[in-house]
């Protein structure tokens, strides 16, 4: 019994490498992370699959780093963060890499587990009629005050002819 | 050239003849405002058309009321074209700041001129909170703003090509610090410019799609995202559509078509039309290339081996991706980056920092999309260096004369040497006052140092300061760095002279 105690005791000292951490902390420190095991957690707001892997790039209160996980795992993903659309939340644990050797020295995390916390939507971007409508009286006004003003010059230039350079 | 200048007070007709070339400049502003709108209807973000609208359209009426209320016929003299230089790049990116700041994208109308100011003078750096999240019609006015602005060279165009007399449009050309030259005629010259940079714009396009396919993004953003970087690459800019920059690939091949693209647009006009037009010999031979290539060989070498030294990259492949590329888009003054700002400020060794930070400063070359005090300047005054050490060793009969290559054999003159020094001075005092202001921020020396450097030399590289939540101080310390430094400083020296003079003795 006490060894089977002390064999969870141990798994729970262990298991706290897996710190949760934010995008920030992670950038902001990155020497203290380099190699070891971190759970992260973005929005989604770029998947490209390579082969069987993919890269994930999360973002994350201004923060954004690509995660590189199995093909399948991006393949799970739904929605991509942009203008019109909430990316998933994805969440995992992975190991962080200040200048990854296999990447050409991109800061980036491998993940060992890649999962939708939570699904994206799109974001509704109706169009504002009222300001539409001040947009297209002002863009009417430039185009008769042009035609007015032309006009006008040329009305002047018949009544007193510019001199010739 | 300026030396013959007497600086004589503005009088009411030089306000008048600046007034009405600003309304050409506001037409084209307006046009270029316009554009957007077709990509807002493709992408269904019709919620941002109402944006562009107004800020075309306020340009169009700004640009009527300017040339019906100012018109003249008078001829436009050097005075006029150095006070118009200055002042159109500041009025250009007011006018284009407005949808920005309309769309929502910034957090402050400061933060949109400082968005716009950084877009027209080819600089990159960016007070956007959130670019993943941003309208790509806006996204595309950023980097359209880089190409029209830097890479075309839209003000400068638009005076030469809406210009009454081949004066005038030489005069545009001079105020910018531009020198003319690679045609006789000035429209022509303009066409060739055009002609040029569209089709370094479809060769970029097309490099970036095909790198982007390759490395598995979907052909359509594989396409949008390689427009707006071969725009923003060629103009030497370095807007990018990813708040990651370039390492939202993770691709080595859309890092070399970013670098193909960023040599080709810190290269003279003169010299892709010499080698356009058959003399493809001039590469070699030319002053500029060989300074710029030499430059980048020998700091790419010193920041890698800097990088390797400390640990930090321990592949070769690394060290290219992260060391070379970061000189090459420092030196061409693009900004594309493949770190994140933050690592550069606290990660990289100090030294390397310090050689990005020359590199930024010294930039491209002279007559290309590129900042800095330029190639041209550097060669010259290197050369003259040595002229001066012969002399010096040599007997006190002995004459040295000196010639450089550049298109041309060009003798090397006291006033080509005067000239370049004068704005290599310029450039230092500038680079010098940023950086105290930056250092009184807070920052430490050589970050500030660093993203001084880059605001002047119209670059575009961050080590983190750069941010939304800057000072207000700041960002207009560093809007007016990316101005004096893209008029290479002379036009901004003489706009404070005469509004100096217009204080003490009036307008007449």
């Amino acid at each position: 019994m006490k060894r089977a105690v002390l064999v969870i005791l141990l798994l729970l000292l262990l298991a706290p490498s897996a710190r949760a951490e934010t995008l920030r902390e992670l950038l902001d420190e990155p020497a203290s992370y380099d190699g070891r095991q971190v759970s992260f957690r973005g929005e989604v707001i770029g998947v490209i699959i390579k082969g069987d892997h993919a890269w994930v790039n999360i973002f994350d209160n201004g923060s954004a780093i690509g995660v590189w996980c199995r093909a399948e795992e991006a393949r799970e993903i739904s929605f991509i963060g942009d203008y019109t659309h909430r990316g998933d939340i994805v969440a995992g644990t992975g190991i962080f890499h200040l200048a990854c050797a296999e990447h050409g020295g991109d800061v980036d995390i491998h993940a060992i587990s890649l999962t939708v916390s939570e699904k994206g939507h799109v974001i509704e971007r109706p169009m504002d009629v009222l300001l539409f409508s001040v947009s297209a009286l002002i863009a009417l006004a430039a185009v008769l005050l042009s035609f007015y003003l032309w006009h006008l010059r040329k009305e002047r230039r018949k009544r007193v002819p510019w001199p010739f350079y | 050239m300026w030396g013959a200048m007497v600086l004589t007070p503005l009088t009411k007709e030089d306000l008048r003849i600046v007034g009405f070339n600003l309304s050409r400049i506001s037409y084209v502003t307006g046009f270029v405002l316009f554009l957007p709108i077709i990509v807002a209807i493709f992408f269904n973000e019709f919620d941002n058309i109402p944006y562009f609208l107004i800020g075309s359209a306020i340009s169009f009426i700004l640009g009527s009321i300017l040339y019906h209320f100012l018109y003249t016929q008078a001829e436009m003299e050097l005075k006029h074209a150095l006070v118009m230089a200055a002042v159109a790049w500041l009025f250009a990116p007011l006018l284009a700041s407005i949808p920005i700041w309309l769309s929502g994208s910034m957090a402050s109308p400061l933060d949109a001129c400082f968005e716009s100011i950084s877009g027209f003078t080819g600089t990159g750096l960016t007070l956007a909170p959130d670019i993943d999240h941003m309208s790509r019609s806006i996204n595309f006015l950023r980097h359209f703003l880089q190409f029209m602005g830097d890479g075309i060279g839209i003000i400068v165009i638009s005076l030469s090509i809406l210009g009454r007399t081949e004066m005038s449009s030489v005069l545009a050309f001079k105020g910018e610090a531009k020198e003319v030259g690679i045609r006789p005629s000035i429209v022509r010259t303009s066409r060739i410019i055009i002609g040029i940079g569209v089709m370094f714009l479809a060769i970029g396009t097309a490099l970036f799609t095909v790198a982007g396919i390759q490395e598995g993004l979907d052909p359509g953003q594989a396409f949008f995202d390689g427009l707006n970087h071969a725009m923003t690459g060629y103009a030497t800019g370095g807007f990018t559509v990813h708040s990651q920059s370039l390492l939202y690939y993770h691709s080595l091949w859309v890092e070399v078509a970013a670098i193909v693209i960023m040599i080709i647009g810190a290269l003279n006009f003169n010299l892709h039309y010499a080698v356009l037009g058959g003399r493809r010999s001039e590469i070699l031979r030319n002053l500029e290339v060989r300074v710029l290539l030499f430059l980048m060989v020998a700091f790419g070498f010193l920041v890698s081996s800097n990088l390797f030294s400390s640990g930090l990259y321990p592949t070769a492949e690394s060290l290219f991706r992260k060391g070379f590329f970061q000189v090459i888009s420092a030196q061409t003054t693009t900004g594309f980056q493949t770190v994140p700002p933050v690592h550069l400020m606290l990660v990289w060794p100090v030294f390397s920092i310090l050689i990005l930070s020359l590199a930024m400063l010294l930039g491209g070359s002279a007559n290309s999309t590129s900042g800095g005090i330029k190639m041209l300047r550097v060669g010259v005054l290197f050369k003259s260096l040595v002229n001066e050490i012969k002399r010096s060793l040599l007997p006190r009969s002995a004459v040295v004369v000196g010639s450089f290559h550049h298109v041309e054999e060009t003798p090397l003159s006291d006033k080509i040497i005067r000239g370049s020094a004068v704005i290599a001075m310029g450039y230092l005092i500038l680079f010098m006052m940023g950086t105290m202001l930056t250092v009184l921020h807070g920052y430490g020396l050589e970050d500030s140092m660093f993203e001084t450097a880059s605001a002047l030399g119209n670059v575009g590289l961050s080590c983190g300061i750069t941010s939304p939540s800057m000072s207000p101080l700041l960002k207009v310390t560093y809007m007016f760095l990316m101005w004096a430094g893209k008029l290479e400083v002379i036009a901004v020296f003489v706009l404070i002279g005469f509004i100096l003079l217009a204080l003490r003795r009036g307008i007449k």
